[in-house]
């Protein structure tokens, strides 16, 4: 299968899947949010060790200090 | 009596039996139903056996600053035999045949729970209006908005029908109505309270806490609250414990340098100013801070929210689509669209906007001071984004001082602190580090023992005051 052929069907998922109950306006302004989120996270560099589990690691830590 | 605390010593004293406070609660509830719509469910036989069984108990020494108090709750937290509504269409499908770890630890420290409170639908939107059931409506003016997503647990005890109340908050949902409705309402640190039996929105965002009228009061439920819970595995140690208001230690206290970008309007930053400077009266000092970009972190907020949401909503939204107001719907289909990668760093920035936080804003005081809601308390009608087919740019703006501290995961108070324009109450926020709820607590008391705001509400059990409401409003209220 080529390439263009794949994209096309995962395309085709997703519209089946998600896209087919939205308006066409509605994508646009899901876009426009998504596109919203995409610039917030990509503005902070994270250190290569970065990972979601350190905020829970130090929220425990400051539990133990309170405790 | 106006507060929880007042009504706990009366009760204490003898003054007046927990059978006699539920049924002045639930004649409350009836009384105040059609004006501000804050209950989706009372249960009043079982509530009055409990109380008159409370006062057996009471007469042979059992007692405790929530014994034989009534409460509600928002309609999201599992009760025995109750079906949650979540303020939707889509009610939890059976009865739970177990209490949330919150209300099972409030009925064990005593409470009678009276009935469960309107919130906005599925806990998204923070004006309290809800297409399925009938908005909930401000207790001091019912023409304006009551706040969301806990509408009900704050205009229930803004209009005295309960002393206290809990309800839940993932970007401001406790915050936003005590706010608007005069009362005083605590987003605890992330993990503070067990989630366990509450209706999920957005797992790494949702703190369930409590309402009422004194800062005093938020803290007598936290401490029963409060705490691990083997259901549980993300509410975090210890227990919060209550202490009366101390000797007036030298507060520091940070308060943002620049308002510019965050769009307050003038009369509720006037109002937060004063407030800062009671206290400074008082003898704390107030310190410029500079705030994070709290754009950005709303904005984080909303990549963690998005994806978790539609997550929790995939398989209704697959059978039951059109069960949802259409806005509520569109809402949560936007979280599909969230990248994974997006949504894994989202998480993984977290850690490091929090320790910024607390290191730089935090670093020198002992909390901060921002307002709670950004504009004055705006009407049903003008946010009415069903209605209007769009977000209202007001709507936009009401979590703008509330979301960014949810993706910190930090503990914020919101005190009422003065009007605004319309004469409808302001409230401001003190925030702190992660697990400093003892001290943001202490201030809150501080600056409620110095001012009346928090008080400028109905008394408890109060008949409803009588205002001439326009004709084209009372077909929307629901009995």
């Amino acid at each position: 299968m080529s390439e263009e052929q794949n994209t096309s069907n995962i395309a085709s998922f997703v519209d089946s899947r998600i896209l087919a109950g939205l308006s066409v306006d509605r994508r646009a302004s899901v876009a426009r949010e998504v596109m919203d989120v995409a610039d917030a996270v990509a503005q902070t560099p994270l250190p290569p060790d970065a990972e979601p589990s350190s905020y829970l690691r130090t929220m425990a830590s400051y539990a133990a200090k309170a405790s | 009596m106006r507060t929880l605390a007042e009504l706990s010593h009366a009760m204490d004293a003898r003054l007046i039996s927990s059978q006699e406070v539920v049924e002045l609660a639930l004649a409350a509830a009836q009384r105040w139903q059609s004006r501000i719509n804050a209950f989706r469910a009372t249960y009043a036989q079982t509530a009055s056996e409990a109380a008159r069984l409370r006062d057996r108990q009471a007469d042979k020494g059992a007692n405790g600053p929530l014994y034989g108090i009534p409460l509600a709750y928002k309609d999201m937290f599992d009760w025995p035999g109750h079906r949650s509504s979540y303020g939707s269409r889509i009610p939890q499908a059976k009865a739970p045949e177990v209490a949330a770890t919150a209300l099972a630890r409030l009925e064990a420290a005593g409470a009678v729970t009276v009935g469960f409170l309107s919130m906005s639908e599925f806990a998204l939107g923070p004006t309290g209006h809800n297409a399925p059931f009938g908005h909930c409506r401000n207790a001091v003016d019912p023409l304006r908005i009551a706040g969301g997503s806990s509408a009900g647990s704050a205009a229930a005890v803004s209009a005295g029908i309960v002393p206290a109340s809990l309800g839940s908050d993932t970007g401001g949902s406790i915050r936003i109505p005590a706010s608007v409705n005069g009362v005083t309402g605590l987003k605890p640190t992330q993990g503070r309270i067990s989630r366990a039996g509450a209706m999920l929105l957005a797992s790494s965002l949702d703190c369930v806490g409590p309402i009422g009228r004194s800062a005093e009061d938020c803290g007598l439920i936290l401490a029963v609250v409060s705490g691990a819970d083997p259901r549980d595995a993300t509410a975090l140690g210890p227990a919060y414990r209550h202490q009366a208001l101390q000797g007036r230690k030298r507060l520091r206290l940070g308060f943002p340098k620049d308002f510019g970008a965050e769009q307050t309007d003038a009369d509720v930053l006037a109002a937060v100013v004063d407030a800062v400077r009671t206290l400074e009266r008082e003898g704390a000092s107030v310190v410029d801070v500079d705030l994070p970009e709290i754009g950005l972190l709303h904005r984080l907020a909303d990549a963690i929210q998005k994806p978790e949401s539609a997550a929790v909503h995939r398989g209704r939204l697959t059978g039951q689509a059109a069960a949802y107001t259409p806005h509520i719907r569109r809402r949560i289909e936007a979280g599909y669209f969230v990248p994974a990668v997006d949504y894994i760093d989202a998480l993984a920035q977290r850690e490091l906007w929090l320790r910024r936080f607390v290191d730089g804003a935090l670093g020198d005081v002992d909390a901060l001071i921002v307002p709670t809601v950004g504009i004055a308390v705006p009407t049903i009608e003008e946010t009415d984004e069903e209605a209007r087919g769009a977000m209202p740019d007001l709507v936009g703006r009401m979590t703008r001082w509330t979301r960014w501290l949810n993706y910190l995961g930090v503990p914020a108070l919101t005190v009422p602190c003065g009007r605004d324009r319309n004469g409808m109450p302001v409230g401001m926020q003190i925030v702190g580090r992660p697990f400093a709820e003892a001290q943001l607590i202490q201030i809150g008391m501080l600056f409620q023992s110095l001012t009346e705001w928090h008080l400028q509400v109905p008394d408890l059990f109060s008949e409803p005051p009588q205002v001439a409401r326009p004709a084209n409003t009372q077909d929307r209220i629901q009995a």
